[in-house]
């Protein structure tokens, strides 16, 4: 790859630099005339054609960038930095050992991926059970989704614990990760020309990515374990959450009864005075997530499960009863 | 009579994030595409393509598509959310001739990629045995239909 290098000497050339970032941001092509003109009138030396040139090269290369950074990530982008999200989670907790617990677990939570609106990922939706007692849940931008045993045993029917993993998935088909890491870091990263680094790169220019790559992974693993995401962003998938549990047949107020017992835990915190765990440093509180739901999702939605909830118990209870 | 296939006819609850006509190319943006026989995931797969091919779409039907290779070998249905406008894998998708090279293929990996990732873990000293793990558990379609057939699930769209 061919980095486009700023000149950095000519103080013409750094005044071009400012008036071609006006041009550009401007989208007027008129200094282009005028630098045009002035080489053609022999008032603007080649060298300084030269510079403006590169120097609006990069700023357009720039712009152009910046448009880039705020699409979405390729599918296949999305899936490593999922992976070394879910990496870093991992170091920080042990998976749940029984298989049996797990593959539950996917079944429920990649039967609701189905009727999501991104039913299909890079390589799809994977669920895991983490041995804590923390109660929380985690999605990378991959379709990893970590659901920890302290949140599991929070629930008592299938509907419940499928409110959770829809979710977790409703911030995997919104993006809500990747929302997380569109900061200044990755569009200074877009503009030193670090996406543009294509096959056959050097050493240097893979550290380079590699450290972007880095930062942006610490990120996302500091939004989803400590800093979280936005009110609002947890509210939307708290609304998706709803409209999976309705097209599987759940009763859609599973969710409702979850958030009661999450506001319980999250009150006995306060009460004991005890440092937040899990959710509670990384979501709003539970109370007004269930004030949203019902003024929103919930306002027109009746009650009930359109499944077999027996069939649904005894499997619930077989999967997990020896949590 | 309730038929027992409730994903034939999945219904998504929301949309696809672009509108997909007829005749468009499009590039699979899965690591692989099962091309299925019919629009449903229970549809038998009778061929299956990589990530970054670029595809015509045939028909459309509801959030699913039924696309053919650039090379006519490869035709069948896919799930909207498993195909691409071209740019948005970075891969040249305005050209006349609308197809893809195996060079842009590897190019829209940049960046982030399977590379980066080797890097990285040698740099944290990260263990990818568990993600690995957690990745072999996605489960066949089928066994997601008998589940849901379990507990009488009525998808959304599905036969009754």
């Amino acid at each position: 790859m061919t980095r486009t290098k700023t000149p950095g000497s000519s103080g013409t050339a750094v005044c071009l630099l400012v008036l071609a970032a006006t041009l550009l941001l401007s989208g007027c092509a008129a200094l282009a005339g005028i630098v045009d003109a002035g080489a053609n009138l022999g008032i603007v030396d080649s060298g300084t054609v030269e510079a403006f040139n590169n120097a609006s090269s990069g700023l357009r290369s720039f712009a152009d960038s910046v448009d880039a950074a705020r699409s979405p990530f390729t599918p296949e982008q999305e899936y490593y930095i999922g992976r070394s999200v879910a990496a870093q989670i991992l170091r920080d907790y042990i998976p749940y050992g029984n298989p049996f617990v797990n593959i539950y677990v996917n079944r429920v939570g990649q039967s609701l991926a189905l009727v999501s609106a991104r039913p299909v990922l890079y390589h799809g939706y994977t669920f895991l059970v983490l041995d804590t007692d923390e109660i929380n849940a985690f999605a990378t931008p991959g379709g990893h989704i970590f659901i920890t045993r302290g949140m599991i045993e929070l629930t008592e029917t299938e509907g419940e614990l499928a409110a959770v993993l829809a979710h977790e998935i409703a911030h995997v088909v919104e993006r809500h990760g990747l929302g997380s890491i569109r900061t200044a870091r990755v569009l200074g990263a877009v503009q030193d020309g670090v996406f543009q680094v294509v096959d056959a790169a050097t050493p240097e220019e893979v550290e380079e990515v590699t450290s972007l790559f880095t930062d942006t992974t610490g990120d996302m693993v500091d939004s989803l374990v400590t800093r979280g995401y936005s009110g609002a962003t947890e509210r939307e998938a708290d609304g998706i959450a709803v409209g999976l549990l309705l097209a599987v047949g759940y009763d859609p107020y599973s969710i409702i009864r979850v958030l009661e017992r999450m506001d319980e835990v999250q009150r006995a915190e306060y009460e004991g005075s005890r440092q937040p765990r899990g959710f509670s440093k990384t979501h709003p509180r539970p109370s007004s997530r269930i004030a949203d739901l019902e003024r929103t999702e919930l306002a027109s939605v009746t009650p009930g499960a359109r499944i077999d909830q027996n069939a649904a118990q005894r499997r619930f209870d077989s999967a997990l009863g020896n949590l | 009579m309730r038929k027992y296939i409730v994903l034939l006819l999945i219904v998504v609850i929301a949309g696809s994030s672009f509108a997909i006509s007829e005749g468009d190319t499009l590039a699979i943006s899965v690591r692989a595409a099962g091309l299925r026989a019919a629009a449903g995931f229970l549809a038998p797969i009778q061929s299956e393509l990589a990530y970054g091919t670029s595809v015509l779409v045939r028909t459309v039907r509801g959030d699913w598509v039924e696309i053919e290779s650039d090379d006519l070998r490869s035709r069948g249905w896919v799930h909207t959310s498993s195909v691409l406008a071209p740019d948005d894998l970075n891969l040249t998708g305005g050209r006349t001739d609308g197809s893809v090279t195996a060079s842009e293929v590897a190019l829209a990996g940049r960046g982030f990629s399977e590379r980066v990732e080797t890097e990285f873990r040698e740099q944290q000293e990260l263990d990818y045995s568990h993600v690995d793990a957690m990745e072999r558990l996605l489960l066949p379609y089928d066994e997601l239909g008998r589940f849901l057939n379990d507990i009488d699930a009525r998808i959304a769209g599905g036969e009754e």
